[in-house]
């Protein structure tokens, strides 16, 4: 099997066709009534139980799968995460959009709701191994906090615990303009897991702060 | 062929409405987030109150490399990023640049792009002349969470 980087020539044209796509679809519907804006979520409603986390339907598990820590040891995920509860985000630094936010509203609320990460580990899986570096993995999370657990690996080994979650896996997605690689689809949401590596909500994209203060000392008092 | 044939089609379809009425371009005060990992990105509205279509081809600042029109797309649980050439600006409404959806995104933002600090933008159109207008340093969070929540913002 092909590396999706190993094929990235050919994938070009596609992306570059794709964009066009978009660029005429985005100019076809501006004769409509309908508004050009995206909307994104306005935070997450509260579920019946009053928890904004989504309830996962399938049962998921910690992935079994071996990454590095930023010091260079060995992280076996499903032994490293099991006995505390754990939110677990895959991203990558050079996102500007979705990880920063995400990573910044969970470090936020932990401090004003009071959360120790002593009582929940949060864990950064890097889905760009060439670019991140362990330093700038650890560079980029001192931005939220140093508590956080940044992890790398082989692209494979991501892919694999990608797929234990049934998430979509890492897709380079063209030429990055800025010149230092490609940018990358990733999963949008955090998962968690309770003490017993059992996945069981999950956040999307649009979760706020507010929403990370209402769940976060019920996943330490309900999930440890 | 039929493709290229059907793209042509669309583009005809679109210039068709709007293009002969008269823009009118009205952008409001802009945002930009405290640079993390080389990368900003800026919150922005522009409203054509105009009878004309116009369109965003490009942003110039002294206080980055360049900046870059993006847009964020969800769909699968996946995220993934496309960059565009240009971002249509249809007559009579409002495109907002927000975390999440269509932003700005600065290109290694100079040392004085920090907290609190002020730098100018100038947006150029298709057909409108250039506009410029500044911008005002926010922690990421604040900025982010604002956006969302004020459709208007």
């Amino acid at each position: 099997m092909s590396s999706p980087r190993s094929d990235r020539s050919t994938q070009r044209p596609p992306v570059r066709t794709l964009a066009l796509l978009l660029v005429a679809g985005l100019l076809a519907v501006a004769c409509g009534p309908a508004s050009a804006t995206a909307i994104a979520a306005q935070g997450l409603e509260p579920g019946p139980d009053g928890w904004r986390g989504i309830p996962l339907e399938r049962e998921r598990t910690v992935p079994e799968a071996t990454l590095l820590d930023t010091q260079g040891d060995a992280v076996a995920l499903h032994e490293a995460f099991t006995g505390t509860p754990t939110l677990l985000f895959f991203g990558y630094t050079s996102c500007p959009d979705i990880c920063p936010i995400h990573l910044a509203a969970i470090a936020s609320a932990m401090g004003t709701a009071g959360v120790s990460f002593d009582d929940l580990d949060v864990v950064f899986v890097s889905v760009d191994p060439d670019r991140d570096t362990p330093e700038r993995i650890d560079d980029y999370l001192a931005n939220f906090s140093r508590r956080i657990v940044g992890l790398h690996g082989d692209l494979a080994v991501v892919e694999d615990a990608l797929a234990q979650l049934d998430l979509p896996g890492p897709v380079v997605e063209g030429a990055d303009p800025r010149g230092e690689g490609d940018l990358i689809g990733h999963p949008a949401q955090v998962i968690g897991f309770d003490a017993d590596g059992q996945a069981l909500r999950t956040w999307p994209f649009g979760a706020r702060r507010s929403d990370w203060i209402a769940d976060l000392p019920r996943i330490v008092e309900e999930w440890s | 062929m039929a493709v290229s044939a059907s793209l042509v089609g669309l583009a005809l379809l679109a210039g068709a409405c709007g293009a002969a009425g008269t823009p009118e371009l009205e952008v409001n005060a802009a945002q930009a987030a405290v640079p993390l990992a080389g990368s900003s990105q800026i919150v922005l509205a522009i409203t054509n109150r105009g009878d004309g279509d116009d369109a965003l081809v490009a942003v110039d600042t002294d206080a980055a490399v360049g900046i870059e029109l993006h847009e964020t797309r969800i769909a699968d649980d996946r995220a993934t990023m496309v960059s565009l050439e240009e971002v249509p600006l249809p007559a009579g409404e409002t495109v907002r640049f927000r975390p999440g959806g269509l932003h700005l995104m600065m290109i290694a933002p100079d040392d004085e792009v920090v907290l609190g600090a002020t730098f100018e933008l100038t947006l150029r159109f298709d057909r409108s002349e250039p506009i410029t207008t500044t911008a005002e340093v926010r922690d990421l969070l604040d900025l982010a969470e604002d956006a969302l929540d004020d459709p208007d913002a």
